[in-house]
């Protein structure tokens, strides 16, 4: 196991690395000028050349790789355009929300995910499954930011239950944004542990549980279930992945202040330092996740490790 | 992203062998219209389709002309679905954004299919450096959250349709390359590609005669899955103002312009929602019933981004 996991490592430190190089070959090698482009549309040439210089850009490519790759060895990822402060600050206070929203996001996706996966599975073309599969149609075809919207107005502006921003309301303010971001990834997860439980429900090793004498509650819940989630924990890594990105849009819907609205803030006001500083951290966040997951199923399925 | 099981395709290959392709047809049409799932898919989208193409005869108004004396006007007559806040036609505006909105989304699904496609059966068949090579790009790929990648292309290229296609194109390549991919490992094991070979068939011409021909199936269900992705990605960047520039009608755009019109007139934001939903329900609906009218065995692919 642990050889495992050092491997897992090793290939997600190289992976890491492979996409800072992306992240600095991108912003300096495609069409078009990034001084220009990070430059106000109103800044005069001289403008754009102190930009050039500020940022490096008149320097060899090698050396100006060296230099970023130096400050990212010294966890320095620049100073904001915006704000004159250090990236790293500005993030590591808002890393805490987007945190917050994804796992609260999670949390939902799978309290209700699972359930109704397995209960539609059980209760195979019952009116609970049809409710289910409508459900998860619409949970999937949904976009973030519809979504959003219309609970906003529903909870917000018709019924005044919920705030419609913020994050100043404690428990209250957070109920819709991870309600709007959890909701693909529950729709999700309940197909996935549907489809996956259905699968072991057939299996031989069900049968003989049942044979044996075992209650029906039982053997779903301690031979099925624990069988049928292997497949979701998967998901579940690959979904953190779709959270970090759907924070973008529902971050921005919900004026929640995470890295999300953040980075749009950061585009629109062509904070280029900022902008390269989230996106190393959202990109750091998912190998992470991805990593965990790893990690994990090879605890849950020792076949893989020994792969 | 998809998944498939590879002894699906095996299964598949061996079921299919023996039939003679009419017969094929007739059942692949016989499954297709049993399954309302596809044929509501496909009545959703083609009603979809064909109101955007016939937009200049369905509204005589402007997509884009303003006059603010008519701004925010209720539905009537005159205006079935009301007017927005430069007094624009909501439903002219709803009709033409659709052009754009599903051409964007269809030409950025070609291009993840036309780049994916031959990537993944060079690196199923050949294997060695070049799977190496293509797998690692396609684990990079990856490891971007796909609608942060998008932002990033658009803001980087400036925004535009052309940018839009490729910025969105680009995420729906790794999905192609993993499902041909896996594909065609299997594949190329087949004893008629072998018999191929030995007949002296050049590796191209394997390619091209037995194994692209085969992997149709899974991938034009990888494409419409891929569809609502699309969609659902290029509004989500019009809405953020990523999208095409101000004042082309564009779904994602007119509800990000709407937004702020939200609590006073929320049906604004509320019809552009709805036929996205629409169109994105319509192609999910749609490759799942493709999914099983093709092939009753491809239900393990599933599409999960």
């Amino acid at each position: 196991m642990a050889k495992y996991i050092l491997a897992r490592i090793l290939v997600s430190i190289v992976t890491l690395w492979v996409i800072t190089t992306v992240i600095f070959l991108m912003l300096r090698l495609l069409p078009g000028d990034p001084a220009r482009v990070f430059a106000s549309d109103t800044a005069t040439p001289e403008e754009v050349a102190q930009l050039r210089t500020r940022l490096n850009l008149d320097k060899p490519l090698s050396y100006q790789y060296m230099l970023f790759m130096n400050d990212l060895m010294h966890a320095n990822l620049g100073t904001s355009f915006q704000t004159n402060t250090p990236v790293l600050d500005e993030i590591t206070s808002r890393l805490p929300q987007t945190i917050e929203l994804a796992t609260c996001g999670m949390i939902i996706a799978l309290l209700i995910g699972i359930p109704a996966g397995l209960i539609s599975a059980v209760m195979r073309n019952s009116w609970l499954d049809s409710i289910t599969s409508i459900g998860t149609l619409f949970g999937v075809a949904m976009p973030v930011y519809l979504l959003g919207l219309i609970l906003i107005l529903i909870f917000a502006v018709e019924f005044h239950w919920l705030p419609a921003a913020g994050n100043r309301d404690g428990f209250r303010s957070i109920i819709l944004p991870s309600l709007t971001i959890g909701a693909f990834s529950m729709a999700l997860i309940a197909r996935m542990t549907r489809s996956s439980a259905l699968e072991e429900m057939s299996k031989d090793y069900v049968t003989a549980a049942r044979a044996k004498g075992l209650n029906k509650r039982r053997v779903i819940l301690r031979h099925v279930l624990r069988n049928a989630l292997i497949p979701v924990v998967t998901v579940i890594g690959l979904q953190f992945g779709y959270l970090l990105g759907g924070s973008i849009l529902t971050e921005t819907i919900f004026a929640w202040p995470g890295l999300g609205r953040l980075l749009t803030q950061s585009l629109f006001s062509r904070d280029y330092p900022m902008v390269q500083g989230l996106v190393i951290v959202f990109a750091a966040c998912f190998i992470a996740v991805n990593l965990l997951v790893d990690i994990l199923y090879g605890y849950i399925d020792p076949r893989i490790r020994n792969r | 992203m998809a998944i498939l099981t590879q002894g699906s395709a095996t299964d598949k290959l061996n079921g299919h062998s023996s039939m003679p392709a009419r017969s094929g047809t007739k059942m692949f049409l016989k499954r297709f219209i049993g399954n309302w799932h596809a044929v509501i898919g496909l009545g959703l989208i083609l009603s979809l389709v064909l109101l955007c193409l016939f937009a200049p005869f369905i509204s005589h108004y402007d997509p884009v002309e303003q006059d603010l004396s008519k701004a925010l006007l209720a539905p009537s007559p005159q205006h079935l679905l009301g007017t927005d806040y430069l007094g624009r036609d909501l439903l002219t505006r709803i009709l033409y954004g659709g052009r754009l909105t599903l051409t964007i989304s269809f030409l950025s699904v070609a291009l993840g299919l036309a780049i994916g496609l031959p990537l993944g059966a060079i690196s199923g068949y050949f294997g060695g450096w070049a799977d190496m090579l293509i797998q690692r790009v396609t684990d990079i790929l990856l490891s971007f959250p796909s609608f942060l990648l998008a932002l990033m292309l658009v803001s980087m290229l400036g925004i535009g349709v052309r940018n839009l296609i490729i910025s969105i194109g680009i995420m729906a390549i790794p999905s192609f390359i993993r499902l041909v991919r896996a594909y065609v490992l299997s594949l190329r094991e087949m004893a008629y590609v072998e018999a191929s070979r030995s007949l002296g068939s050049s590796d191209w011409a394997i390619i091209l005669k037995h194994i692209i021909p085969n992997v149709w199936a899974p991938v034009i269900v990888n494409a419409s899955l891929n569809m609502g992705y699309a969609i659902s990605t290029s509004t989500g960047l019009g809405f953020l103002g990523m999208g095409v520039p101000f004042p082309t009608p564009e779904w994602g755009m007119m509800m990000g312009e709407a937004q702020d019109y939200l609590f006073s007139h929320p049906f604004m934001v509320i019809y552009p929602g709805i036929v996205i939903f629409i169109a994105i329900i319509g192609f999910n609906l749609l490759g799942d019933g493709l999914r099983d009218a093709m092939d009753p065995h491809l239900r393990n692919i599933r599409n999960i981004k």
